[in-house]
């Protein structure tokens, strides 16, 4: 082979992976930098005590992880049931971190009436909604558009006092939609897409970046140098 | 034909593991395959999470050690981003980017190449290239051209929930590593045929 064919090809190979990593870099979340942006003064900050919590209050936690999840979200599950419930029972326990969540239907169709009744469950009592999610997270593959809320109205009626059929009137009937489009569009002003789960990390109130997938404690603890 | 240009054949699988096997035999080539993948693999986990890396892998203050952390804990296997089966078919995919590019690097640096003999070298040439892209890139590449039409939700209701993709990139590099092989037939790699009779 001639040394100009072989750098033809070299080249041609090089401009191809050049390309090629380029669009791959660009194709992901274009907010490549982490603003200081206050807790109080972010689109998921807005009204965020109306929603249910783990540790201290948001806004004094030393850290605060602010979390989008689908109830249908495979990777949202393991988040759950590995890391959240590590970091709850070290830093939560302690008063370092607090975790916010907010359903954020993006996934799979029963997600979102799912969500709904998450909304509704809340509305009444914060401990039933975690019993709820952890629920949905449990029994994942065992829900569809089609029995969803039949499902959550037996559940919350096994292991509940709350009134199940109203908070499953309550998902019919999209009583709670203003919440779950607030979450919606906080979630695409955030910058979270139509990925789940999408977490903001907040350190001493202020916005120290954002991860999607069910990343590991090890990552979460050192994200946020707890 | 293209039919011609597929690997169908028994042989043809013999051919690209023979062809693999002999390359990466050579020390330098073996390194050269782990690192390329390795670089891929890091490729592809940061750019599934661009903002994290921005933040506080690139950019923040963190110390060096725990930024490597935070590239190691992006890995299948180490983290927990990804289930079993993607993992591990994501190991497969930059294994075989690994092997690929070492074949291709192989190929430009000991054989002779002219464009009017190798066709098919160069197709492989520049397929091994796009796949190793590729496999970079994976489901955030189709991720991001399906949302263009907003569309990515497209992607959760393929029957294996995306890692169709993964096999994509699978099935274009073996395809990539058999024209690159069959570019090399009649050759030796030390002292050993790569034609398989």
């Amino acid at each position: 082979m001639t040394d100009r064919t072989r750098r033809d090809i070299v080249a041609a190979a090089g401009a191809t992976a050049s390309l090629t990593l380029a669009g791959c870099l660009g194709g992901g979340d274009s907010n490549a930098e982490a603003e200081a942006v206050a807790l109080a003064d972010h689109p998921l900050g807005e009204n965020l005590g109306d929603w249910p919590h783990l540790g201290p209050d948001p806004f004094e936690a030393p850290a605060t992880l602010v979390v989008l999840d689908d109830p249908s979200c495979g990777r949202c599950a393991a988040f759950h049931q590995g890391t959240i419930t590590e970091l709850q029972s070290e830093y939560v326990a302690s008063g370092d971190l607090a975790i916010a969540v907010r359903p954020y239907p993006v996934v799979y169709a029963w997600g979102e009436p799912a969500a709904h009744a998450l909304e509704a469950t809340q509305a009444r009592d914060d401990a039933a909604f975690w019993d709820l999610l952890d629920h949905y997270f449990t029994e994942q593959s065992s829900f569809g558009t089609d029995n969803v809320l039949t499902k959550t109205e037996t559940y919350l009626e096994n292991n509940t006092d709350l009134d199940a059929t109203a908070i499953a009137d309550d998902a019919r009937s999209e009583a709670f939609a203003d919440r779950i489009d607030a979450t919606l569009s906080a979630g695409e002003e955030a910058g979270a897409g139509d990925i789940t789960p999408a977490t903001f990390a907040f350190v001493d109130g202020t916005l120290k970046t954002s991860f999607n997938g069910s990343q590991s404690t090890t990552t979460v603890t050192t994200a946020l140098e707890l | 034909m293209i039919a011609d240009r597929l690997p169908t054949r028994r042989e043809d699988i013999r051919l690209i593991g023979r062809t693999i096997r002999l390359v990466l035999s050579i020390p330098a080539y073996a390194v050269f395959a782990v690192l390329a993948a390795v670089t891929s693999l890091t490729l592809f986990s940061l750019s599934q999470n661009l903002t994290l890396t921005a933040d506080l892998i690139v950019g923040g203050s963190l110390p060096l050690a725990d930024r490597l952390v935070l590239v190691v804990e992006q890995y299948p296997f180490v983290g927990t981003n990804y289930s079993a089966v993607d993992g591990a078919a994501l190991l497969l995919v930059v294994s075989l980017v690994g092997a690929n590019l070492a074949l291709v690097t192989y190929h430009l640096r000991e054989h002779d190449l002219s464009a009017a003999g190798s066709g098919g070298s160069l197709l492989g040439v520049a397929l091994g290239v796009l796949g190793a892209g590729c496999a970079a890139c994976g489901s955030a590449i189709l991720l991001g051209v399906l949302s263009l039409f907003g569309a990515s939700g497209l992607v959760l209701l393929l029957p294996l929930g995306g890692l169709e993709l993964s096999l994509l990139a699978v099935v274009a590099l073996l395809l990539s590593t058999y024209w690159v092989a069959d570019g090399m037939r009649g050759g030796e790699i030390q002292g050993c045929p790569v034609t398989i009779d």
